[in-house]
């Protein structure tokens, strides 16, 4: 079969029917080269995303921010706008039982699921992080100049509704992203949800605002996202949990 | 008008970082592309009676941003257009190998897409770095949805030939 470009990005970009995207599978099993071809498409995606995702973080200059009569916030923008996520996904799919369902059917399908890149990303069969995403997890912020270019990126921190400190990160590993929510639990990160830059559909967009990431976060936060002082006080407490 | 602290502006306030990103993937220099965010947010408060409460509010200032840069691409001079493109927000973390491969990719990335054509640029920045579908796109740009893929196409294509010989060189 002969595929062109075109169709190998929709494919790559999760814009294919479901009956064409099982052709494209089958034509890749065949074919090495055409797999590798569609994980190089994968692969501009990615690197757009490092070349200018660190803007997100970037504190919004005062003239754009008082043209909208914002002029007493200092604050840099959170790394994932919660905010604005909600109101997308209000949009798109109506009523909110949309999450809940998304959420649980990501966690069931993806969580210690073989399709996970790294080995040691995570350990437990996918339910606790791994060593080294653990020391991202303890140590990094979302507000350091490095997080955003690094492989491993930390995006929300918030409290949970039964007082744990749970973090968002993206671990980027060759063409593939796998994105989570992670949970402080006695000294170990348990893991949440895990989605796979390299599923379909929804899991297409795996960053750190990956849109099942973000509706896990909606299920379970308590409040409102930490800002960077609240952060910084989080992982001085070694993000002890509140009674 | 709508007045300063509504619900309108605060989501546009909210939507700043990413009208930012998409007009750094845009344009040459951090400058240009907050007087092009500038430029987009005045024109949508003057504007604010056109957008239909209840639609995506994201999805309107996007286009409006798309056509203020258009605008700024025509009227753009002949001696701006032979400046060499200037270093975008350098920034080379303090780590190993690993970290400067990942800036170097990055820096890479930008240098791909500044070179090219702008509504292929446009396509790419819509899509992949923004993360709208493909229909989305092509309704923002008014476009049919197969010139957002064959443009699309060219475009992703030319900046992984890019990439993939900067890989081999290296």
């Amino acid at each position: 079969m002969k595929l062109t470009d075109e169709e190998l990005m929709a494919y790559a970009d999760g814009e294919m029917p479901a009956m064409d995207a099982k052709r494209v599978e089958a034509a890749m099993a065949e074919d090495p080269p055409l797999a590798a071809r569609v994980a190089r498409f994968r692969a501009v995606r990615r690197a757009l995303h490092t070349a200018y995702d660190s803007v997100l973080t970037e504190p919004v200059p005062e003239r754009l921010r008082a043209l909208l009569g914002d002029v007493a916030a200092n604050e840099p923008p959170p790394v994932v706008d919660l905010a604005v996520h909600r109101d997308t996904r209000k949009a798109r799919f109506g009523p909110p039982a949309w999450a809940a369902m998304a959420a649980s059917l990501v966690v069931g399908v993806l969580v210690g699921h073989a399709v996970l890149p790294s080995n040691d990303l995570l350990v437990g069969d996918g339910r606790y992080a791994g060593a080294d995403l653990a020391r991202v997890l303890d140590t990094r912020l979302a507000s350091d100049a490095t997080n955003q270019s690094a492989a491993t990126r930390i995006g929300l921190t918030f409290r949970a509704n039964d007082g744990q400190v749970c973090r968002t990160f993206s671990h980027a590993a060759q063409a593939e992203t796998t994105s989570g929510l992670a949970c402080r639990e006695n000294d170990r990160w348990a893991v949440q949800v895990a989605v796979h830059g390299d599923a379909q559909g929804e899991f297409r967009q795996a960053g750190a605002d990956a849109p099942a990431i973000l509706d896990a976060v909606d299920a379970m936060i308590s409040g409102e996202p930490f800002d960077a002082e609240q952060e910084r006080a989080g992982r001085e407490s070694n993000w002890a949990v509140v009674p | 008008m709508a007045a300063p602290g509504d619900p309108v502006r605060r989501e546009l306030l909210a939507l700043l970082p990413r009208l930012r990103r998409f007009a750094r993937a845009l344009t040459r220099n951090p400058d240009e592309a907050d007087d092009l965010v500038q430029n987009a947010v005045e024109r949508a408060l003057r504007n604010l009676a056109a957008w239909t409460p209840g639609t995506r509010l994201d999805s309107w200032m996007f286009r409006i941003m798309k056509n203020a840069w258009i605008d700024e691409v025509r009227s753009r001079s002949v001696r701006d257009r032979v400046l060499a493109p200037e270093e975008t927000g350098l920034n080379v973390g303090t780590g190993g190998a690993a970290e400067m491969e990942t800036h170097l990719e990055a820096q890479a990335a930008r240098t791909a897409m500044e070179a090219l054509p702008e509504e292929q640029r446009l396509v790419l920045a819509l899509v992949l770095v923004e993360g709208f579908s493909y229909r989305e796109t092509a309704e923002m740009l008014d476009v049919p949805i197969g010139t957002v893929t064959s443009r699309l196409a060219r475009g992703r294509a030319a900046i992984e030939a890019r990439l993939s010989g900067r890989a081999e060189g290296a």
